[in-house]
């Protein structure tokens, strides 16, 4: 098997090379034959890559333990669903995913080019794509073999990380990189307009589609991964500002501030070179993030892709770096905008503050994860900057891009006056100031988390106030609310499909201000039959189940959750006040009568032994106020469970962003019919 | 320009001044919680104490409950750790010294961000300023221009 799957690599890289030389000397020996040669040549590569792939996946199915990665990463035992995440679970598999992705994707981005395209460019997509992706192949071949031989034959394997037994792990790893490589797409698409001379702005419709797939897939990714921190024990909870998670999100950054001033590119011709220089960063991040994952210089609790390939993807995100701003730099003097700003008060300066800030929190971002390198290197004291830094830093300015979220799309294009905006902007802060006061009046003490829901408010009513001004005229003509409503916003997808995300990142916001500024812990040990009371629930343990499987040993806690009438145990509530805690436990004897049930957790505790390691499941009882959260720590000797509790506010917010945040990218993504009909 | 100076000086202040804001009116349990997700935990990779069922983070977290509940104050508690631990232990550098270098650089990268944008968007209404009034210059001499032709084509 694993010589089938080193030929297809090797295939792939000829056909590389082939396709780099021949559409380059077919173009410039005008024969036409060979630079099609050359494009279909590269199409062939994403057949060797997926030959490669199932490769891989028949050994993980037939349990090939002769091929290294194989017997690393799987075992007899093993569920079949989890082949999939298998393949992709250590440094080798995930690099041939990534090929993989890099080498349909960019065919396909080839293959449905606008025919309006002129080859020479074509040409300079097809070399970038091929350089990139022969990159690969060679790290592939050379440095991380995914079908590297054990002469020893193991009769079992080690079996998958447990970290990666869980259901996210089906989307969130490959979504992820798949966002990060997708980035070479766009910036592809922009690089090789510059290299070929055209300097129209042909490119920018297609580099914005691509862009908003790779965002959109990125950013769909990064919340699962949330989502599945969140669900165990020992990362942080759903952020924790580790520097993977930080490179991923640097990206996504530059990413989304593309995609808000490539809107002033396509409407007034503007912030031509600053849409190229965004591009350029956000693809050089993707590289750094390569580096840091595959054994950069920093501690990660990501330590799945670790490798030693630090040094090859350094250097490939210096030549990046060199390639991408040397070609900029080359062009920069034939590249310039068409229009000039006419205003401060303009929807165009009002995007430009809207990428500034971006930029800000990505440079920022990116300090906080080099600082302890530089702090090691410069007087050889090591740091740590993690959490506590990154959110007081960024979390100030995250601020500012909600409240710029509901006054930017009030601005109108080209010049406006402030009259005008603030005519938009009055009933918001009214209703902004109304939150503010209703808070404080129901005895809320925390002033920036006040403020923040205030501006949720604020940006959520502009948005619908938006909504119900330009659907209002056709509601008044007699058309249905509705039917007004879809119209207006199959009239400007983009645009509101750019809204429908506004108000995605507002659910996130929510869950953020809520579990960040209001969270309540507690940590107790409890026998079985008793409760800990906490906030408005009792929580009783009832019975532990030993669940031993051949690959781990775990046990479970199960629970019934109970609402309570705090006027029943106000005497304990008090005495726990008195000792500064915020939970207490109660015997049998001591409940109150009629506690209605309202749900059962079942939280567990793995040990797996083959890799010495714990993995901790929580219980979560969720409704659209408040999560609680039980964890169980550990199984103590004498037959108690000692448990983590937390009430996480608005917690399920954050997840009510994902399905909002797919539904407005795709909306920005759906393609105009009218509009081509009328071309 | 005084109103974009204006604004600009609103953001930085706001941002500056909620950047400082600390709560720290906290149930003893709340606090020991704070910190103890502002610990690191010595022999894991990333993880503070408050994540982390190891040996020496449970130790550690028995010891920073008896410090919370000693009514210290979690700078002073960040301390005791530090003098034991080092530096490292707590998960954001410290505002003193050469780590004070972690906490100016946003400050520095975002006045510069800044004013590099608002450089930006006055030049580039400069030039609209200029080209608008280069228009009007050409307009002006274009209609002298058709003055002088409609009254030399009159003789």
């Amino acid at each position: 098997m694993s010589n089938l799957g080193n030929i297809s690599l090797v295939l792939g890289t000829l056909l590389c090379i082939y396709s780099l030389l021949s559409v380059n000397i077919g173009s410039r020996m005008k024969i036409n034959e060979l630079s099609i040669s050359g494009r279909n040549a590269y199409y062939m590569t994403s057949v060797t890559s997926l030959l490669a792939s199932v490769t891989l996946i028949y050994a993980f199915v037939n349990n090939d333990f002769s091929i290294k990665y194989v017997a690393d990463h799987s075992n007899t035992i093993m569920n079949k669903a989890f082949v999939w995440v298998a393949f992709y679970a250590g440094n080798e598999g995930s690099l041939l995913y990534i090929l993989l992705i890099l080498s349909v994707t960019s065919s396909i981005t080839i293959k449905f080019i606008p025919k309006s395209y002129k080859f020479s460019s074509i040409k300079s997509i097809i070399s970038v794509f091929s350089i990139i992706q022969l990159f690969y192949l060679l790290v592939l071949i050379f440095g991380a073999n995914p079908f590297t031989t054990l002469q020893n034959v193991p009769v079992d394997g080690r079996g998958m990380n447990p970290l990666l037994t869980h259901p996210a792990m089906f989307s969130h790893p490959p979504m992820l990189m798949a966002g990060l490589i997708t980035i070479t797409i766009p910036f592809t698409i922009c690089i090789s307009a510059l290299i070929s001379g055209n300097f129209t702005d042909d490119w920018i419709d297609t580099a914005r589609i691509t862009a908003i797939l790779s965002w959109g897939i990125l950013g769909v990714g990064m919340l699962i991964g949330a989502w599945w921190a969140y669900t165990i024990l020992g990362w942080g909870g759903y952020w924790g500002w580790d520097p993977i998670e930080n490179v991923a999100l640097m990206p996504w950054l530059v990413m989304t501030a593309f995609l808000h001033s490539i809107m002033v590119q396509k409407r007034r011709k503007m912030f031509r070179i600053w849409n190229i220089v965004l591009l350029n960063i956000a693809f050089v991040l993707a590289q750094l993030g390569m580096f840091i994952n595959r054994g950069g210089p920093v501690v990660s609790v990501h330590s799945f892709a670790s490798s030693t390939l630090g040094m090859v993807f350094l250097l490939f995100m210096i030549a990046s770096i060199i390639f991408a701003f040397g070609i900029f730099l080359w062009r920069l003097p034939r590249l310039k905008s068409d229009r000039t700003l006419e205003s401060f008060l303009s929807r165009e300066s009002s995007l430009l503050i809207n990428n500034f800030l971006f930029i800000t929190v990505m440079a920022i971002t990116l300090w906080g994860v080099i600082f302890p390198i530089f702090s090691d290197l410069a007087r050889d004291i090591s740091v740590t900057v993690a959490a506590p830094y990154f959110n007081r830093v960024n979390g100030p300015i995250l601020l500012v891009i909600i409240v710029l979220m509901g006054i930017g799309p009030v601005i109108p294009w080209r010049k406006s006056s402030y009259y005008q905006i603030i005519k938009w902007l009055i009933f918001p802060s009214i209703v902004a100031l109304i939150i503010f006061i209703g808070l404080l009046l129901i005895g809320d003490k925390k002033i920036v988390a006040m403020a923040s829901f205030s501006m949720v408010g604020f940006v959520f009513i502009s948005i619908v106030q938006q909504w119900y001004k330009g659907s209002y005229s056709r509601y008044k003509n007699g058309e249905k609310w509705y039917l007004a409503f879809f119209k207006m916003i199959n009239g400007n997808k983009p645009r509101h499909g750019g809204y429908i995300v506004h108000i995605s990142m507002l659910c996130l916001a929510l869950g953020i201000i809520g579990t960040n500024f209001y969270q309540i812990k507690s940590d107790v040990a409890l026998k079985i039959n008793e409760s800990v009371v906490i906030d408005d629930y009792r929580i009783q343990y009832d019975e532990k189940i030993n669940d031993d499987r051949s690959d781990r040993l775990a046990q479970w806690a199960n629970m019934t959750v109970y609402k309570i009438d705090s006027k029943n145990y106000s005497e304990k509530i008090n005495e726990a006040k008195n000792k500064g805690a915020d939970s207490f436990i109660l015997k049998k004897e001591e409940l109150a009568n009629n506690e209605q049930i309202i749900g059962k957790l079942k939280p567990w505790h793995g040990f797996y032994i083959n890799f010495n390691m714990a993995s901790v499941r929580s219980g979560i009882k969720s409704s659209i106020y408040e999560d609680l959260y039980v964890i169980p720590r550990d199984f103590l000797d004498d037959g108690r469970v000692s448990l983590s509790i937390s009430i996480n506010p608005l917690a399920i917010w954050l997840w009510i962003s994902g399905p909002i945040f797919i539904l407005g990218t795709m909306i920005a993504l759906w393609p105009n019919k009218k509009l081509e009909e009328g071309k | 320009m005084v109103k974009i100076n204006f604004i600009s000086l609103c953001l930085i202040s706001i941002i500056f001044f909620s950047g400082c804001i600390e709560e720290d009116d906290l149930s003893n349990e709340q606090k020991y919680h704070k910190l103890a997700s502002e610990i690191m935990c010595p022999v894991c990779d990333a993880q503070t104490i408050e994540g982390s069922n190891s040996q020496v983070s449970i130790d550690m977290k028995l010891k920073l409950k008896t410090l919370v509940n000693q009514e210290m104050s979690s700078q002073e508690i960040r301390e005791y750790f530090i003098d034991r631990y080092g530096p490292d232990i707590i998960a954001s550098p410290s505002s003193t010294g050469f780590n004070l270098v972690a906490w100016i650089m946003p400050v520095i990268i975002f006045s510069l961000l800044l004013s590099i944008s608002l450089y930006t968007i006055k030049s580039m209404k400069n030039s609209n300023m200029q080209e608008k009034e280069y228009t009007e210059t050409l307009n002006e001499y274009l209609k002298y221009v058709e003055k002088e032709i409609a009254e030399l084509e009159q003789k």
